[in-house]
Protein backbone atom coordinates (compact mmCIF):
# COMPACT_ATOMS: atom_id res chain seq x y z
CA UNK A 1 0.00 0.00 0.00
CA UNK A 2 2.64 2.22 1.05
CA UNK A 3 6.53 2.02 -0.04
CA UNK A 4 9.37 4.97 1.23
CA UNK A 5 12.03 5.08 -0.93
CA UNK A 6 15.52 6.31 -0.31
CA UNK A 7 13.66 9.08 1.53
CA UNK A 8 16.17 11.75 2.90
CA UNK A 9 15.29 14.88 4.75
CA UNK A 10 17.70 17.93 5.85
CA UNK A 11 16.68 20.71 7.86
CA UNK A 12 19.59 23.08 6.45
CA UNK A 13 22.90 21.59 7.11
CA UNK A 14 21.26 18.60 9.43
CA UNK A 15 20.04 15.45 7.95
CA UNK A 16 17.00 14.55 9.83
CA UNK A 17 16.04 11.82 8.05
CA UNK A 18 18.68 9.06 6.39
CA UNK A 19 17.94 7.30 3.33
CA UNK A 20 14.94 5.62 5.15
CA UNK A 21 13.08 2.62 2.63
CA UNK A 22 9.89 0.71 4.19
CA UNK A 23 6.81 -0.48 3.17
CA UNK A 24 3.12 -1.16 4.79
CA UNK A 25 1.14 -3.68 3.57
CA UNK A 26 -2.70 -3.16 3.16
CA UNK A 27 -4.16 -4.37 6.45
CA UNK A 28 -1.14 -3.96 8.81
CA UNK A 29 -0.67 -1.84 11.77
CA UNK A 30 3.06 -0.81 11.87
CA UNK A 31 4.22 0.76 14.97
CA UNK A 32 7.51 3.70 14.56
CA UNK A 33 9.18 4.12 17.57
CA UNK A 34 12.45 5.15 18.49
CA UNK A 35 14.45 8.15 21.37
CA UNK A 36 12.55 11.72 21.27
CA UNK A 37 14.34 13.34 18.46
CA UNK A 38 14.66 10.19 16.17
CA UNK A 39 12.67 12.01 12.69
CA UNK A 40 9.37 10.01 14.31
CA UNK A 41 7.41 13.27 13.47
CA UNK A 42 9.42 14.44 10.61
CA UNK A 43 8.88 11.19 8.88
CA UNK A 44 4.82 11.18 9.14
CA UNK A 45 4.83 14.89 7.92
CA UNK A 46 6.70 13.57 4.84
CA UNK A 47 4.33 10.33 4.58
CA UNK A 48 1.42 13.07 4.84
CA UNK A 49 2.55 15.79 2.96
CA UNK A 50 2.87 18.93 5.98
CA UNK A 51 6.57 19.18 4.44
CA UNK A 52 8.19 18.14 1.24
CA UNK A 53 11.70 15.39 1.34
CA UNK A 54 14.95 16.53 0.29
CA UNK A 55 15.45 13.49 -2.03
CA UNK A 56 13.82 9.71 -2.45
CA UNK A 57 10.21 8.97 -3.82
CA UNK A 58 6.72 7.81 -1.90
CA UNK A 59 4.30 5.67 -3.37
CA UNK A 60 0.80 5.22 -1.93
CA UNK A 61 -1.62 2.37 -3.89
CA UNK A 62 1.71 2.54 -6.55
CA UNK A 63 0.80 6.35 -7.40
CA UNK A 64 3.93 8.11 -6.46
CA UNK A 65 2.46 11.28 -3.74
CA UNK A 66 6.16 12.23 -2.98
CA UNK A 67 5.08 15.72 -3.71
CA UNK A 68 1.54 16.10 -3.14
CA UNK A 69 -0.18 18.36 -1.42
CA UNK A 70 -1.72 17.00 2.07
CA UNK A 71 -5.23 17.56 0.45
CA UNK A 72 -4.51 15.05 -2.05
CA UNK A 73 -2.95 12.51 -0.23
CA UNK A 74 -6.41 13.11 1.94
CA UNK A 75 -8.51 12.28 -0.89
CA UNK A 76 -6.43 9.47 -2.01
CA UNK A 77 -6.89 7.91 1.74
CA UNK A 78 -3.76 8.92 3.83
CA UNK A 79 -5.10 10.58 7.05
CA UNK A 80 -3.58 11.34 10.36
CA UNK A 81 -3.51 12.71 14.28
CA UNK A 82 -1.40 15.45 15.04
CA UNK A 83 1.37 14.74 18.52
CA UNK A 84 0.13 18.49 19.69
CA UNK A 85 -2.98 18.85 19.00
CA UNK A 86 -5.24 20.54 15.87
CA UNK A 87 -8.35 21.08 16.76
CA UNK A 88 -10.77 24.28 15.85
CA UNK A 89 -10.97 25.48 19.37
CA UNK A 90 -13.79 27.84 19.16
CA UNK A 91 -16.20 25.04 17.58
CA UNK A 92 -17.71 22.71 19.58
CA UNK A 93 -16.26 19.31 19.86
CA UNK A 94 -19.76 17.68 17.60
CA UNK A 95 -18.68 20.27 14.86
CA UNK A 96 -15.13 19.15 15.14
CA UNK A 97 -15.98 15.61 13.79
CA UNK A 98 -18.67 17.18 11.58
CA UNK A 99 -16.24 19.23 9.90
CA UNK A 100 -14.41 16.14 8.84
CA UNK A 101 -17.03 14.49 7.80
CA UNK A 102 -18.24 17.39 5.62
CA UNK A 103 -15.48 17.25 3.88
CA UNK A 104 -15.64 13.73 3.23
CA UNK A 105 -18.82 13.25 1.46
CA UNK A 106 -17.52 16.90 -0.24
CA UNK A 107 -20.46 18.93 1.80
CA UNK A 108 -18.23 21.94 2.42
CA UNK A 109 -18.91 23.29 -1.38
CA UNK A 110 -22.46 23.69 -0.10
CA UNK A 111 -21.55 25.08 3.14
CA UNK A 112 -24.64 27.55 3.27
CA UNK A 113 -27.00 25.07 4.72
CA UNK A 114 -27.17 24.98 8.20
CA UNK A 115 -24.92 21.85 9.62
CA UNK A 116 -27.78 20.88 11.69
CA UNK A 117 -29.55 20.22 8.59
CA UNK A 118 -27.54 17.36 8.13
CA UNK A 119 -29.19 14.77 10.40
CA UNK A 120 -27.12 11.48 9.04
CA UNK A 121 -23.89 13.47 9.23
CA UNK A 122 -24.62 14.83 12.71
CA UNK A 123 -25.68 11.34 13.76
CA UNK A 124 -22.49 9.38 12.40
CA UNK A 125 -20.49 12.27 13.98
CA UNK A 126 -22.17 11.24 17.15
CA UNK A 127 -21.41 7.45 16.43
CA UNK A 128 -17.70 8.31 16.28
CA UNK A 129 -17.77 10.31 19.38
CA UNK A 130 -19.14 7.40 21.12
CA UNK A 131 -16.96 4.72 19.69
CA UNK A 132 -13.93 7.34 21.33
CA UNK A 133 -15.98 7.35 24.82
CA UNK A 134 -16.58 11.10 24.37
CA UNK A 135 -19.77 11.80 23.24
CA UNK A 136 -21.21 13.15 26.37
CA UNK A 137 -18.86 16.37 25.67
CA UNK A 138 -19.81 17.20 22.35
CA UNK A 139 -21.28 20.72 22.86
CA UNK A 140 -17.89 21.84 24.83
CA UNK A 141 -15.09 24.04 23.42
CA UNK A 142 -11.78 21.82 22.66
CA UNK A 143 -10.10 24.18 25.59
CA UNK A 144 -12.33 22.68 28.59
CA UNK A 145 -11.68 19.02 27.70
CA UNK A 146 -8.62 17.56 29.30
CA UNK A 147 -5.12 17.26 27.79
CA UNK A 148 -5.87 13.30 27.37
CA UNK A 149 -9.40 14.10 25.59
CA UNK A 150 -8.28 16.75 23.32
CA UNK A 151 -5.89 13.42 22.04
CA UNK A 152 -8.54 11.64 22.00
CA UNK A 153 -10.43 13.91 19.73
CA UNK A 154 -8.13 14.52 17.42
CA UNK A 155 -7.78 10.43 16.67
CA UNK A 156 -11.75 10.39 16.10
CA UNK A 157 -11.58 13.35 13.87
CA UNK A 158 -8.53 11.41 11.94
CA UNK A 159 -10.99 8.70 11.69
CA UNK A 160 -13.49 10.65 10.70
CA UNK A 161 -11.56 11.22 7.43
CA UNK A 162 -12.63 7.51 6.40
CA UNK A 163 -9.11 6.74 4.93
CA UNK A 164 -7.33 3.32 3.96
CA UNK A 165 -4.22 4.39 5.57
CA UNK A 166 -3.92 6.07 9.02
CA UNK A 167 -0.70 7.96 10.52
CA UNK A 168 -1.50 8.36 14.46
CA UNK A 169 1.68 10.48 16.07
CA UNK A 170 1.54 9.28 19.70
CA UNK A 171 -2.00 8.91 19.90
CA UNK A 172 -1.96 7.44 23.49
CA UNK A 173 0.48 9.98 24.84
CA UNK A 174 -1.25 12.36 27.82
CA UNK A 175 -4.19 9.94 27.77
CA UNK A 176 -4.67 8.22 31.40
CA UNK A 177 -2.82 5.09 31.73
CA UNK A 178 -6.42 3.44 32.97
CA UNK A 179 -7.65 4.52 29.57
CA UNK A 180 -4.64 3.83 26.87
CA UNK A 181 -5.30 0.39 26.61
CA UNK A 182 -8.85 0.95 25.76
CA UNK A 183 -8.07 3.78 23.14
CA UNK A 184 -5.62 1.59 21.19
CA UNK A 185 -8.75 -1.29 21.83
CA UNK A 186 -11.05 1.02 19.86
CA UNK A 187 -8.44 2.25 17.26
CA UNK A 188 -7.36 -0.92 16.38
CA UNK A 189 -10.69 -2.71 16.43
CA UNK A 190 -11.67 0.47 14.34
CA UNK A 191 -8.54 -0.19 11.91
CA UNK A 192 -9.63 -4.09 11.46
CA UNK A 193 -13.32 -3.65 11.13
CA UNK A 194 -12.79 -1.03 8.46
CA UNK A 195 -9.81 -2.90 7.23
CA UNK A 196 -7.49 0.29 6.80
CA UNK A 197 -3.55 0.12 7.74
CA UNK A 198 -2.13 2.12 10.31
CA UNK A 199 1.19 3.36 11.20
CA UNK A 200 1.44 4.21 15.26
CA UNK A 201 4.37 6.37 16.81
CA UNK A 202 4.34 4.83 20.83
CA UNK A 203 7.12 5.42 23.54
CA UNK A 204 5.26 2.79 25.57
CA UNK A 205 6.60 -0.44 24.76
CA UNK A 206 4.02 -2.51 26.40
CA UNK A 207 1.59 -1.30 24.23
CA UNK A 208 3.65 -1.46 21.08
CA UNK A 209 3.95 -5.50 21.39
CA UNK A 210 0.40 -5.60 22.29
CA UNK A 211 -1.11 -3.69 19.22
CA UNK A 212 1.23 -3.94 16.63
CA UNK A 213 1.99 -6.61 13.42
CA UNK A 214 5.73 -5.15 13.21
CA UNK A 215 7.80 -2.28 14.34
CA UNK A 216 10.28 -0.26 12.68
CA UNK A 217 12.41 1.57 14.66
CA UNK A 218 13.96 4.66 14.32
CA UNK A 219 17.57 6.26 15.57
CA UNK A 220 18.98 9.57 14.26
CA UNK A 221 16.48 9.33 11.24
CA UNK A 222 18.02 5.98 9.89
CA UNK A 223 15.95 2.67 10.58
CA UNK A 224 18.15 0.07 12.55
CA UNK A 225 15.31 -2.47 13.26
CA UNK A 226 12.23 -3.66 10.68
CA UNK A 227 10.39 -6.93 12.15
CA UNK A 228 7.87 -8.48 14.78
CA UNK A 229 7.76 -7.18 17.51
CA UNK A 230 9.10 -9.62 19.59
CA UNK A 231 12.00 -10.01 17.64
CA UNK A 232 12.66 -6.52 17.07
CA UNK A 233 12.84 -6.43 20.95
CA UNK A 234 15.46 -8.87 21.23
CA UNK A 235 17.83 -6.87 19.25
CA UNK A 236 21.00 -5.96 21.03
CA UNK A 237 21.12 -2.12 19.20
CA UNK A 238 17.54 -1.65 19.69
CA UNK A 239 17.50 -2.54 23.58
CA UNK A 240 20.73 -0.61 23.75
CA UNK A 241 18.62 2.70 21.98
CA UNK A 242 15.59 2.37 24.09
CA UNK A 243 16.30 1.04 27.27
CA UNK A 244 20.23 2.06 27.54
CA UNK A 245 20.97 -1.72 28.27
CA UNK A 246 24.03 -2.83 27.10
CA UNK A 247 24.80 -6.26 25.62
CA UNK B 1 3.35 23.00 56.47
CA UNK B 2 5.09 23.97 53.16
CA UNK B 3 1.77 24.17 50.36
CA UNK B 4 -1.26 23.84 52.22
CA UNK B 5 -4.44 23.53 50.18
CA UNK B 6 -7.68 23.86 51.97
CA UNK B 7 -10.82 22.95 51.15
CA UNK B 8 -10.52 24.36 47.39
CA UNK B 9 -13.71 24.73 44.83
CA UNK B 10 -13.01 25.77 41.39
CA UNK B 11 -15.64 26.13 38.88
CA UNK B 12 -15.44 27.66 35.40
CA UNK B 13 -18.55 28.58 33.71
CA UNK B 14 -21.05 26.22 35.04
CA UNK B 15 -18.68 23.09 35.17
CA UNK B 16 -17.40 22.28 39.16
CA UNK B 17 -14.01 21.26 38.47
CA UNK B 18 -12.96 20.52 41.62
CA UNK B 19 -14.77 19.93 45.07
CA UNK B 20 -13.79 20.64 48.12
CA UNK B 21 -9.92 19.46 47.58
CA UNK B 22 -7.42 19.44 50.53
CA UNK B 23 -3.97 18.49 49.98
CA UNK B 24 -0.18 19.48 51.37
CA UNK B 25 3.01 19.03 50.53
CA UNK B 26 5.68 19.57 52.68
CA UNK B 27 9.33 21.11 52.16
CA UNK B 28 11.50 18.84 49.70
CA UNK B 29 8.57 16.28 49.18
CA UNK B 30 7.96 14.73 46.14
CA UNK B 31 4.15 14.06 46.02
CA UNK B 32 2.28 12.96 42.78
CA UNK B 33 -1.39 13.24 42.14
CA UNK B 34 -2.67 10.44 40.43
CA UNK B 35 -5.92 10.15 38.65
CA UNK B 36 -7.77 9.56 35.06
CA UNK B 37 -8.26 11.52 32.10
CA UNK B 38 -10.70 14.79 33.29
CA UNK B 39 -10.26 14.27 37.24
CA UNK B 40 -8.86 17.45 37.68
CA UNK B 41 -5.01 17.06 38.10
CA UNK B 42 -4.15 19.69 35.58
CA UNK B 43 -6.61 21.77 37.19
CA UNK B 44 -5.39 21.83 40.82
CA UNK B 45 -1.93 22.68 39.66
CA UNK B 46 -3.19 25.81 37.55
CA UNK B 47 -4.87 26.43 40.87
CA UNK B 48 -1.86 26.92 42.73
CA UNK B 49 -0.01 28.50 40.15
CA UNK B 50 -3.06 31.12 39.66
CA UNK B 51 -4.09 30.15 36.16
CA UNK B 52 -7.34 29.29 37.43
CA UNK B 53 -9.80 30.65 39.34
CA UNK B 54 -10.62 29.38 43.28
CA UNK B 55 -14.23 30.07 44.01
CA UNK B 56 -13.81 29.30 47.84
CA UNK B 57 -11.28 27.34 50.03
CA UNK B 58 -7.40 29.02 50.56
CA UNK B 59 -3.83 27.81 48.95
CA UNK B 60 -1.13 28.97 51.58
CA UNK B 61 2.41 28.98 50.23
CA UNK B 62 5.56 29.39 52.79
CA UNK B 63 3.46 30.42 55.67
CA UNK B 64 1.72 33.13 52.74
CA UNK B 65 -1.90 32.81 51.89
CA UNK B 66 -1.37 32.94 47.99
CA UNK B 67 -5.23 32.31 47.21
CA UNK B 68 -5.50 35.52 45.36
CA UNK B 69 -2.24 36.58 44.26
CA UNK B 70 -0.59 36.79 40.50
CA UNK B 71 0.49 34.16 39.05
CA UNK B 72 3.81 36.63 38.52
CA UNK B 73 3.75 37.14 42.29
CA UNK B 74 3.50 33.21 43.03
CA UNK B 75 6.72 32.63 40.50
CA UNK B 76 8.71 35.31 42.52
CA UNK B 77 7.44 34.22 45.55
CA UNK B 78 9.07 30.16 44.59
CA UNK B 79 6.52 28.31 42.49
CA UNK B 80 7.52 26.73 39.16
CA UNK B 81 5.12 25.02 36.66
CA UNK B 82 5.78 23.31 33.92
CA UNK B 83 2.17 22.53 31.46
CA UNK B 84 1.45 19.34 29.90
CA UNK B 85 1.61 21.02 26.92
CA UNK B 86 5.57 22.88 27.29
CA UNK B 87 4.34 26.07 26.04
CA UNK B 88 7.42 27.21 25.72
CA UNK B 89 8.07 30.91 23.53
CA UNK B 90 8.52 29.47 19.90
CA UNK B 91 10.55 32.05 18.41
CA UNK B 92 13.22 32.52 21.00
CA UNK B 93 15.72 29.79 21.14
CA UNK B 94 16.36 27.13 23.82
CA UNK B 95 18.98 28.64 25.53
CA UNK B 96 16.74 31.88 25.54
CA UNK B 97 13.48 29.56 27.06
CA UNK B 98 15.44 28.17 29.63
CA UNK B 99 17.46 31.72 30.51
CA UNK B 100 14.21 33.48 30.71
CA UNK B 101 13.77 31.61 34.44
CA UNK B 102 16.97 32.46 36.10
CA UNK B 103 16.54 35.91 34.37
CA UNK B 104 13.14 36.37 36.27
CA UNK B 105 14.58 35.37 39.67
CA UNK B 106 17.71 36.65 38.77
CA UNK B 107 16.92 39.70 41.48
CA UNK B 108 15.48 37.47 44.00
CA UNK B 109 17.71 35.54 46.90
CA UNK B 110 16.82 32.36 45.27
CA UNK B 111 19.26 33.21 42.49
CA UNK B 112 22.55 31.33 41.30
CA UNK B 113 21.38 27.82 42.46
CA UNK B 114 20.76 26.95 39.19
CA UNK B 115 22.79 26.78 35.48
CA UNK B 116 22.44 24.82 32.41
CA UNK B 117 24.96 22.69 32.80
CA UNK B 118 22.24 21.17 35.47
CA UNK B 119 19.86 21.14 32.40
CA UNK B 120 22.19 19.19 30.81
CA UNK B 121 23.21 16.55 33.40
CA UNK B 122 19.26 15.81 33.12
CA UNK B 123 18.72 15.73 29.97
CA UNK B 124 22.08 15.35 27.75
CA UNK B 125 19.81 15.51 24.80
CA UNK B 126 18.81 19.46 25.16
CA UNK B 127 23.29 20.01 25.10
CA UNK B 128 23.12 20.03 21.11
CA UNK B 129 19.39 22.14 21.14
CA UNK B 130 20.77 24.98 22.74
CA UNK B 131 21.12 27.59 19.78
CA UNK B 132 17.50 25.67 17.96
CA UNK B 133 14.61 27.56 18.14
CA UNK B 134 12.25 26.33 19.86
CA UNK B 135 9.45 25.79 17.46
CA UNK B 136 12.04 23.40 15.39
CA UNK B 137 11.27 21.48 18.01
CA UNK B 138 10.55 17.69 18.27
CA UNK B 139 7.69 17.19 21.30
CA UNK B 140 10.01 15.27 23.66
CA UNK B 141 12.42 17.72 23.10
CA UNK B 142 9.98 20.62 24.53
CA UNK B 143 9.12 18.56 27.32
CA UNK B 144 12.79 18.60 28.48
CA UNK B 145 13.10 21.93 27.72
CA UNK B 146 10.25 23.38 29.40
CA UNK B 147 11.06 21.49 32.66
CA UNK B 148 14.24 23.07 32.35
CA UNK B 149 12.92 26.78 31.96
CA UNK B 150 11.08 25.64 35.26
CA UNK B 151 14.08 24.47 37.24
CA UNK B 152 15.87 27.70 35.83
CA UNK B 153 13.92 29.68 38.46
CA UNK B 154 15.46 28.04 41.20
CA UNK B 155 11.99 27.13 43.36
CA UNK B 156 11.41 25.65 46.16
CA UNK B 157 8.18 24.37 44.57
CA UNK B 158 8.21 23.01 41.61
CA UNK B 159 4.55 22.28 39.49
CA UNK B 160 4.74 19.23 36.98
CA UNK B 161 2.32 18.30 34.84
CA UNK B 162 2.53 14.87 32.88
CA UNK B 163 6.35 15.35 32.81
CA UNK B 164 7.14 11.94 32.17
CA UNK B 165 4.79 11.63 28.93
CA UNK B 166 5.88 12.07 25.31
CA UNK B 167 9.58 10.88 26.57
CA UNK B 168 11.17 7.57 25.76
CA UNK B 169 11.81 5.57 28.37
CA UNK B 170 15.61 6.10 28.23
CA UNK B 171 14.63 9.57 28.97
CA UNK B 172 11.91 8.67 31.67
CA UNK B 173 14.57 6.55 33.58
CA UNK B 174 17.07 9.68 33.90
CA UNK B 175 14.46 11.99 34.89
CA UNK B 176 12.93 9.90 37.73
CA UNK B 177 16.59 9.61 38.83
CA UNK B 178 17.33 13.15 38.53
CA UNK B 179 14.17 14.36 40.51
CA UNK B 180 16.09 13.08 43.77
CA UNK B 181 18.41 15.52 42.84
CA UNK B 182 16.23 18.37 42.01
CA UNK B 183 15.00 18.32 46.00
CA UNK B 184 18.74 17.70 46.90
CA UNK B 185 20.38 20.30 44.60
CA UNK B 186 18.25 23.02 44.09
CA UNK B 187 16.53 22.01 48.02
CA UNK B 188 12.74 22.02 45.71
CA UNK B 189 9.78 20.38 47.05
CA UNK B 190 7.91 18.50 43.93
CA UNK B 191 3.92 18.08 42.81
CA UNK B 192 3.41 16.26 40.01
CA UNK B 193 0.31 15.02 38.06
CA UNK B 194 0.80 11.91 36.71
CA UNK B 195 -1.87 9.19 35.54
CA UNK B 196 0.36 6.35 35.53
CA UNK B 197 0.87 4.83 38.89
CA UNK B 198 3.88 2.99 37.93
CA UNK B 199 5.92 6.19 37.53
CA UNK B 200 4.78 7.81 40.41
CA UNK B 201 6.04 4.85 42.66
CA UNK B 202 9.43 5.17 41.12
CA UNK B 203 9.44 9.07 42.29
CA UNK B 204 6.43 9.90 44.82
CA UNK B 205 7.06 9.93 48.56
CA UNK B 206 3.13 10.54 48.97
CA UNK B 207 0.52 10.32 46.39
CA UNK B 208 -2.96 11.31 46.09
CA UNK B 209 -5.61 10.37 44.01
CA UNK B 210 -7.99 12.69 42.55
CA UNK B 211 -11.28 11.42 40.88
CA UNK B 212 -14.19 14.12 39.72
CA UNK B 213 -12.69 16.89 40.86
CA UNK B 214 -12.33 15.47 44.76
CA UNK B 215 -9.37 13.88 46.43
CA UNK B 216 -10.35 10.29 47.57
CA UNK B 217 -7.28 8.65 48.34
CA UNK B 218 -3.92 9.61 50.30
CA UNK B 219 -1.02 8.00 51.03
CA UNK B 220 2.60 5.47 49.78
CA UNK B 221 2.06 4.78 45.87
CA UNK B 222 2.75 1.44 46.86
CA UNK B 223 -0.63 1.46 48.67
CA UNK B 224 -2.36 2.10 45.70
CA UNK B 225 -0.41 -0.88 43.87
CA UNK B 226 -1.47 -3.13 46.30
CA UNK B 227 -4.97 -2.28 46.25
CA UNK B 228 -6.61 -4.17 43.51
CA UNK B 229 -9.63 -1.51 44.16
CA UNK B 230 -7.77 1.06 43.40
CA UNK B 231 -5.79 0.25 40.72
CA UNK B 232 -8.90 -0.63 39.11
CA UNK B 233 -10.02 3.26 39.24
CA UNK B 234 -6.70 4.73 38.46
CA UNK B 235 -5.91 1.80 35.40
CA UNK B 236 -2.74 -0.45 35.54
N1 LIG C 1 13.56 23.10 11.26
C1 LIG C 1 14.43 22.28 11.89
N2 LIG C 1 15.75 22.56 11.91
C2 LIG C 1 16.61 21.72 12.51
N3 LIG C 1 16.26 20.58 13.14
C3 LIG C 1 14.97 20.27 13.16
C4 LIG C 1 13.99 21.09 12.54
N4 LIG C 1 12.78 20.49 12.73
C5 LIG C 1 13.04 19.37 13.44
N5 LIG C 1 14.33 19.24 13.71
C6 LIG C 1 14.97 18.16 14.48
O1 LIG C 1 14.74 16.93 13.84
C7 LIG C 1 14.75 15.89 14.81
C8 LIG C 1 13.57 14.98 14.57
O2 LIG C 1 12.35 15.62 14.97
P1 LIG C 1 10.99 14.82 15.10
O3 LIG C 1 9.95 15.79 15.53
O4 LIG C 1 10.77 14.06 13.85
O5 LIG C 1 11.35 13.80 16.28
P2 LIG C 1 10.49 12.63 16.93
O6 LIG C 1 11.18 11.36 16.62
O7 LIG C 1 9.07 12.76 16.54
O8 LIG C 1 10.69 12.92 18.50
P3 LIG C 1 9.64 12.90 19.75
O9 LIG C 1 9.60 11.50 20.22
O10 LIG C 1 10.31 13.77 20.76
O11 LIG C 1 8.35 13.45 19.28
C9 LIG C 1 14.72 16.56 16.19
O12 LIG C 1 15.99 16.46 16.81
C10 LIG C 1 14.38 18.00 15.86
O13 LIG C 1 14.96 18.85 16.81
N1 LIG D 1 -11.05 25.92 31.10
C1 LIG D 1 -11.97 24.98 31.35
N2 LIG D 1 -13.29 25.21 31.08
C2 LIG D 1 -14.22 24.24 31.33
N3 LIG D 1 -13.95 23.03 31.83
C3 LIG D 1 -12.67 22.74 32.11
C4 LIG D 1 -11.60 23.69 31.87
N4 LIG D 1 -10.44 23.11 32.23
C5 LIG D 1 -10.74 21.87 32.66
N5 LIG D 1 -12.07 21.63 32.58
C6 LIG D 1 -12.76 20.39 32.95
O1 LIG D 1 -12.36 20.03 34.26
C7 LIG D 1 -12.14 18.64 34.38
C8 LIG D 1 -10.72 18.38 34.89
O2 LIG D 1 -9.79 18.68 33.87
P1 LIG D 1 -8.22 18.56 34.08
O3 LIG D 1 -7.83 19.23 35.35
O4 LIG D 1 -7.57 19.06 32.84
O5 LIG D 1 -8.05 16.97 34.22
P2 LIG D 1 -6.74 16.05 34.27
O6 LIG D 1 -5.53 16.93 34.25
O7 LIG D 1 -6.86 15.27 35.54
O8 LIG D 1 -6.82 15.17 33.06
C9 LIG D 1 -12.45 18.05 33.02
O9 LIG D 1 -13.74 17.54 33.03
C10 LIG D 1 -12.34 19.22 32.07
O10 LIG D 1 -13.18 19.04 30.95
MG1 LIG E 1 7.34 13.35 17.55
MG1 LIG F 1 -4.06 17.07 32.83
Amino acid sequence: MLKVKELIKDFGKVRIIDSVEFEVKADEIVSLVGPNGAGKTTLVNLISGHILPTSGKIEFLDRNITFASPYKRIEMGVARNFQITNLFSDSSILDNVRTCLFSVYGKIKRGFLPANHYRAITQEAIDILDLFGISEKKELLPPSLSEGDKKILDTAMAFALKSKFILLDEPTSGVATGDKFKVMDTIVSAIRREKMACMIIEHDMDIVSDYSDRVLVLSEGEIIADGKPEQVMEQDNVKEILFGVRA
Amino acid sequence: MFLKIENLECRIAATNILRSCSLEVDKREIVCLIGRNGAGKSSILKNVIGLYPSQMGKIIFDDQDITSMTSHKRVMAGIAYAPEDSRLFPELSVEENIQLGTWITSKTERSGSFDLEKAFHIFPAIRKLIKRRADTLSGGEKKMVSISRALALSPSLVLLDESFEGLSPLVVSAFSEAMVNIKKDLGAAILLAESNVHNAAQVAERSYIIERGEIIFEGQPSEILENAQLLKLVGR
